[in-house]
């Protein structure tokens, strides 16, 4: 009895003491379902609602007025605007990359542009990416973007939920990891250009809904994955390889049924780490700031259904350790990523969405 | 008497459709993921066949019952207001009610519950389970009838 007393106090001490390394301020509040968030060069925040609104965050302050001239999004479902990154050269070129998802209920697809950020409004606005063929249903958008160091532009395109079979074949975009060039065209070295049966748009497929992706500062490109009930997925992405979607899963489908009752086949890669059960990973960022010492290297995964972020510690490929953070919370994080200030900043899910700030308590 | 016989009946009908739609799903799955390039094994088979038994419980037998419960009231009802062969409304209740309900869930969730109702042929086994279901619901009732 007396050693469980002490194993008590010891945890008690442990979180008390972790609660007390930071502290999370609201930002801002008032957000529809924010998705993705970037962060501008003077300071302020370009924040994505997946009911199709773009809006900017100056002076610490929620801008009334969307940013104006978005094109038509379709918003049904998981469908909606998705995610937005900066091109590396927006202080001088005020380009911006958007994803969302287009078209109608019966026929919708993930989208990409460019299009350049002008007083508030979106100028010389070029699609450069609409994935294909066209489904039917409202879920499984992917709908992540990084861009590599060679300055060409990662898509994630989910696998529309009732086509999971199409992640499996070359011919179609669904569960791919897309590369393009900025101009949408499509990059001379990709894996399968030279093949008569493949998208030449495709770098990577056997993917179902990849909400995060990231490129680290090694270059390594980081991706997770959506299961079904369970399976959840950390990957290690190389070009041209196949992450197994559907053939093998750890996850079994929502009906209780088996996907595959195989995890692993020749010719297919291993996730780093799955999730059992699911922790609905969205969001993605690596630390490498020194506000948070403790944290450099380490990469961060909001989770939806867990209501928490993990911390993974990182060492050669592999996760080392996994903490389960920001669960004092109680809300579904659909983003986290590190500013430009090296403080982390997270969006909740929700019809009243936040963008929070992580900062150290002293 | 008769009540208990009818309840017998319903369960057995929902446990003869429920094993069939769950068995040919399984099939339907594995022959997916053969097509990816992986052979699978006559135990392998077996074990994935009696996994989803079980797995689909919570959500299948449910909306197996649930469907059937209101199918039958339905066949019942149009027996008595429109006449015919009782066995033959719930033969066509059977058969109808379940493809019927897979629509019905992927016009709500956007999505198909089950692999196997993405196709036609697929909605077809589940249609002739329903009617198997039922055609064991209206032999193991008869004596009601008479």
């Amino acid at each position: 009895m007396k050693t469980i007393g002490r194993v008590c106090l010891f945890l008690f001490l442990v979180n008390t003491g972790y609660a007390a390394d930071y502290t999370i301020e609201t930002v801002v509040d008032g957000l529809s379902y924010p998705w993705a968030i970037a962060f501008l060069p003077d300071g302020d925040m370009l924040v994505t609602e997946r009911p199709g609104r773009l809006r900017l965050i100056s002076g610490g302050k929620l801008r009334v007025q969307p940013i104006d001239n978005l094109p038509d999004v379709f918003v049904g479902g998981q469908g909606g605007l998705f995610d937005i990154i900066l091109d590396s050269d927006f202080a001088s070129n005020q380009r911006l990359y958007l994803s969302f998802a287009s078209g109608a209920k019966d026929a919708n697809a993930t989208q990409v542009i460019s299009a350049r950020l002008e007083q508030n409004k979106l100028v010389d606005i070029t699609t450069i990416f609409t994935a294909s063929p066209s489904k039917d249903t409202p879920h499984h958008f992917g709908g992540r973007l990084a861009l590599l160091p060679d300055q060409t532009l990662l898509v994630t395109v989910g696998e529309g939920f009732d086509y999971r079979k199409k992640a499996q074949l070359l011919d179609n975009h669904f569960g791919k990891l897309i590369r393009i060039n900025k101009d949408g065209t499509v990059p001379e070295d990709n894996p399968f250009v030279d093949r008569d049966d493949a998208l030449p748009e495709i770098w990577t497929y056997g993917h179902r809904n990849q909400q995060g992706l990231l490129v680290s500062a090694d270059g390594t490109v980081w991706l997770h994955d959506h299961g079904p009930r369970g399976g959840d997925e950390l990957n290690n992405i190389k070009p041209g390889k196949n992450y197994g979607w559907p053939a093998i899963t750890y996850g079994v489908d929502y009906s209780g049924a088996y996907v595959s009752p195989y995890t692993e086949a020749d010719g297919m890669e291993q996730p780093v780490t799955y999730w059992v059960p699911s922790i609905a990973p969205s969001g993605f960022c690596e630390y490498t700031a020194n506000v948070f010492p403790d944290w450099k290297g380490n990469l961060f995964v909001a989770a939806l259904a867990e209501r928490s972020v993990r911390r993974l510690v990182m060492g050669n490929g592999a996760v080392l350790s996994q903490e389960t953070m920001f669960t004092e919370l109680n809300q579904r994080i659909r983003e986290v990523r590190e500013g430009p200030d090296g403080h982390l900043y997270l969006l909740t899910d929700s019809d009243e969405g936040q963008v929070l700030r992580v900062s150290p308590a002293n | 008497m008769k009540f208990t016989k009818s309840i017998l009946a319903f369960i057995a009908a929902v446990a003869v459709a429920y094993l069939l739609i769950s068995i040919m799903g399984t099939q339907f799955v594995l022959a997916d993921v053969e097509t990816y390039g992986l052979v699978v094994s006559l135990t392998d088979r077996l074990a994935a066949t009696l996994h989803d038994i079980y797995g689909l419980v919570p959500v299948l037998l449910i909306l197996v019952s649930t469907t059937f419960f209101i199918a039958f009231i339905i066949a019942s009802i149009c027996k008595q207001f429109i006449g015919g062969q009782r066995r033959y409304w719930f033969l066509v209740a059977g058969f109808v009610s379940l493809p019927v309900t897979m629509k019905l869930v992927k016009l709500a969730m956007g999505v198909t519950p089950f692999a196997m109702a993405g196709t036609a042929f697929g909605l077809l086994l589940i249609a002739l389970s329903g009617l198997a279901g039922s055609w064991v619901y209206v032999r193991l009732s008869q004596v009601q009838e008479n």
